[in-house]
């Protein structure tokens, strides 16, 4: 097996590189699993790596300025509220503090927490979706795109 | 991406900072929802598969610190906000901008976003002097002149010499 490598000063190994050999990297694009940070919904066992499905419901959000522990996730009757803060951090120009919430209505079907699933991927995008999935391809009879 | 440090590299009014500083950085624009078509292919950064965004190819988000001779300029994108949600300020050498938007909607649900960003004035400018200007992309534009000390007056003694009798 050929290891990809980069070479910057030092040699950097390239990492997880099992998960994407063999595959399409334009595919890889949207299988969040494989960026995902370790976390409950990464052992959580109902989604088996490299099945073709795709959840009924998903939200994406760029979260790259905040870490974890900044981000909170709440479900409140039927709506799916994602708060983001952090407090004043210096940067290359000086300080900065920022925050945001965001909210999405959430379908009819998936009013609870435990139907959801969050993972947070390792280049800044938070992915919330629904658990139970549905192979790709099919129209879903219930579909509701957030918007 | 973003290291956060709990100290600027080095005292912030010298030149050995104003050097070390990239003038120009991205990432500004926070709280964005993405849709599957945004992300691109995933590139190897650093080690890692990460998946370019189209929201980021625009070159916008970006902060801007130009230090010319005579002028100092900042550039901060700020297009997620409307000129009324912006205030600019300045406390002692410090030049803050803070954007505060309530809940609004947008494509994606509703939202709503506040930030505090936080300049250092370099020697010689005047925050008095300073010029605010917005442009229609959304781009906030503060400006001022800097002057550099003046150089020190110098005067050339004559040397009187004495010869002697």
């Amino acid at each position: 097996m050929d290891t990809v490598c980069i070479t910057h000063w030092v040699n950097i190994p390239v990492r997880h590189q099992a998960l994407f050999q063999g595959r399409d990297l334009d595919a890889c694009a949207e299988d969040h699993d494989l960026f995902a940070l370790p976390g409950p919904a990464i052992a959580d066992p109902g989604v088996e790596l490299g099945l073709r499905t795709e959840p009924v419901y998903q939200v994406l959000l760029d979260v790259t300025q905040f870490r974890p522990e900044e981000i909170l996730i709440q479900v409140f009757e039927g709506w799916l509220l994602i708060r983001a803060q952090h407090g004043a951090r210096m940067d290359e120009h000086g300080s900065v503090s920022r925050s945001f919430i965001r909210q999405y209505p959430l379908p009819e079907k998936l009013q609870l927490a435990g139907d959801l699933r969050a993972l947070l991927c390792h280049d800044g995008i938070l992915v919330v979706e629904s658990k139970n999935r549905r192979p790709v391809g099919t129209p879903s009879d219930a579909e509701e795109e957030p918007c | 991406m973003m290291a956060d440090r709990a100290v600027p590299h080095a005292y912030p009014m010298s030149t050995r900072y104003e050097l070390n500083t990239p003038s120009r950085i991205y990432d500004q624009n926070f709280g964005e929802a993405l849709t599957p078509q945004d992300l691109l292919t995933p590139t190897l950064y650093h080690g890692y598969y990460v998946r370019p965004r189209i929201t980021k190819q625009l070159g916008r988000g970006f902060s801007e610190v130009e230090t010319e001779s005579g002028q100092w300029r900042v550039r901060l994108d700020v297009c997620q906000f409307t000129p009324d949600e912006i205030t600019v300020r300045t406390v002692d050498n410090l030049l803050e901008v803070i954007g505060n938007h309530a809940q609004r909607q947008d494509g994606h649900g509703f939202v709503s976003r506040s930030f505090t960003r936080t300049y250092v004035l370099p020697v010689g400018v005047d925050p008095l002097l300073l010029h605010t200007d917005l442009s229609h992309n959304g781009i906030l534009c503060v400006s001022g002149p800097r002057t550099t000390p003046d150089p020190p007056s110098t005067h050339t003694l004559t040397i009187h010499t004495h010869t002697q009798d």
